[in-house]
């Protein structure tokens, strides 16, 4: 079933009581979504919080949920959102107080996953980590949608409400600006 | 020009998916959600599940919809029987005295009606007579039925001061539980300004506190300690009051403080909970933030199926977590 089933179809059936089915679902899609959000709020604490949201909005919208768009839009639509209204509520500062925080939990868990690749890959971990912060939020969230997701220009279009021209354009620029951060190493 | 043909270029090599970029970013990204995180989540969601199930058996059982509207009819005819058994005698007595009173003014308006019917009047005098007679009755019988209502509004007011006496007791049984809870919390007060003569009982969630006076108070306690610090030496700082640092959430199964994956549960004292304004105040405020928040570290304290692994209680304070106040 795993691999067979689209995700649409997975969430149509716990939709419609097989529990069995959101756990292929959340098993495809934790891990993204939970990397999505640390990326962008740069706080661990505040990533966990907002990925629960994520995921218990979506358990709430299982009774609405009808196929109207590919799963994957729908989920990070439900992520952008959240992030998006924990931006509104919360004061910046303390998500910037944190910020040294991210750069921990990647090479702490790295460093766990992959010891004997630690010391190739730190440098870059280090870098890339600088440039995708110094990107500005707009920028940094398309490209972690489409590193994430491997979403077309449209997909990521319609996640974000913006137009494919915006898309493209911010796309375009974030990558031209951790290409250029990379090759300046 | 060139210089947006060559962006165009390097966006479309990149969108073909396999650039150096996607590989450092692949490379340097593999963190995942804690286990404690997918437990949760997956609880939750087979939760709702179950409950959706229970919820569609319910409605679905063959006894339910027969059960139901004999329910309701139930409760409609007893409801009807009380209500005729309560306002019967009233209903009865105020057509009695309407109809009572009415009479008696139609018989004294007819009287000279005969008498004169007798002396042979003429046709226009009978109508002139009835005209006049017609217009006492119209004077008369509202003020006949305006007695009629005096009268059943004098019992009605009889019985509302009649049911009033027998709530009385009742009343004067809440009044005196009030002022029993009242004098508790006193004595609770009391007993916690004896037994911890060091903690700064000023400290409560108030709504009209001043922010600096807790900035201060909450500065007497020494040091900010993280969840990891308290967790690690648990049985250091057992029941001993502490402040301690994290992101707070005010759940439906439990308050808690968060910080990456380390947790513990949270109890508001004794007089925020019972002030529903303050303690709605601090939640509206506090939720989802990070807080420092000070009370007695409870390693028996568990919260909810004992979900966490320990817990602050007594929290008498809260406020905003901001590096540079320390």
């Amino acid at each position: 079933m795993d691999n067979d089933v689209s995700d649409e179809n997975l969430m149509m059936s716990y939709a419609s009581g097989d529990a069995a089915a959101f756990e292929i679902l959340y098993a495809r899609h934790k891990g993204a979504i939970y990397r999505y959000m640390l990326n962008l709020c740069r706080n661990e604490a505040i990533a966990e919080e907002l990925f629960q949201e994520v995921w218990m909005k979506l358990i709430n919208a299982r009774e609405n949920y009808q196929v109207k768009a590919k799963f994957t839009t729908y989920l990070y639509k439900l992520a952008h959102n959240q992030y998006i209204d924990h931006y509104r509520k919360q004061n910046v500062r303390i998500v910037e107080d944190q910020s040294v925080e991210i750069d921990d939990v990647i090479q702490e868990q790295s460093s766990k996953n992959n010891p004997e690749k630690q010391a190739q890959t730190n440098q870059t971990i280090n870098r890339l980590t600088e440039l995708l912060a110094s990107l500005p939020n707009e920028q940094r969230e398309i490209f972690l949608l489409r590193e994430e997701t491997g979403m077309s220009i449209p997909d990521l279009a319609e996640t974000l409400g913006i137009n494919h021209e915006a898309a493209k354009s911010r796309l375009r620029y974030a990558i031209s600006k951790l290409r250029t951060g990379l090759n300046n190493e | 020009m060139a210089n947006k043909d060559q962006n165009d270029k390097e966006l479309n090599d990149y969108l073909k998916g396999d650039s150096d970029l996607s590989k450092a970013y692949r490379a340097s990204n593999k963190v995942e959600p804690s286990v404690h995180l997918d437990e949760k989540i997956l609880s939750a969601a087979k939760d709702t599940i179950n409950s959706d199930k229970q919820k569609t058996k319910f409605h679905k059982a063959p006894w339910v919809k027969p059960v139901s509207i004999a329910a309701i009819v139930t409760l409609s005819v007893s409801l009807v029987v009380t209500m005729q058994q309560e306002t019967g005698q009233s209903i009865i007595s105020e057509p009695e005295v309407e109809m009572y009173d009415s009479a008696a003014v139609i018989e004294e308006i007819s009287l000279p009606e005969s008498k004169q019917s007798s002396d042979d009047e003429t046709v226009i005098n009978e109508i002139e007579l009835k005209q006049k007679k017609d217009a006492r009755v119209d004077a008369a019988v509202p003020a006949a039925l305006g007695a009629a209502t005096d009268l059943y509004r004098t019992e009605e007011k009889a019985e509302l001061e009649r049911a009033r006496m027998k709530q009385a007791p009742a009343k004067r049984m809440l009044m005196k539980e009030k002022e029993q809870m009242q004098a508790d919390a006193l004595e609770e007060r009391v007993f916690a300004d004896e037994v911890m003569p060091s903690a700064p009982t000023g400290i409560e969630f108030d709504s009209v506190m001043d922010m600096e006076q807790e900035k201060q108070q909450i500065s007497t306690i020494s040091e900010v300690l993280s969840i990891d610090d308290l967790l690690k030496e648990s049985s250091k700082y057992d029941g001993e009051e502490v402040v301690v640092k994290g992101v707070l959430h005010f759940e439906f199964e439990g308050n808690e403080l968060r910080s990456g994956s380390y947790k513990l549960a949270v109890s508001l004292a004794e007089s925020v909970r019972k002030n529903t304004e303050a303690y709605s105040n601090y939640k509206n405020k506090y939720n989802g933030t990070l807080v420092k928040v000070k009370g007695i570290f409870n390693l028996e304290f568990k919260g909810h199926r004992g979900m966490w692994p320990a817990g602050i209680t007594d929290v008498t304070s809260i406020i905003p977590y901001n590096n540079k106040v320390n």
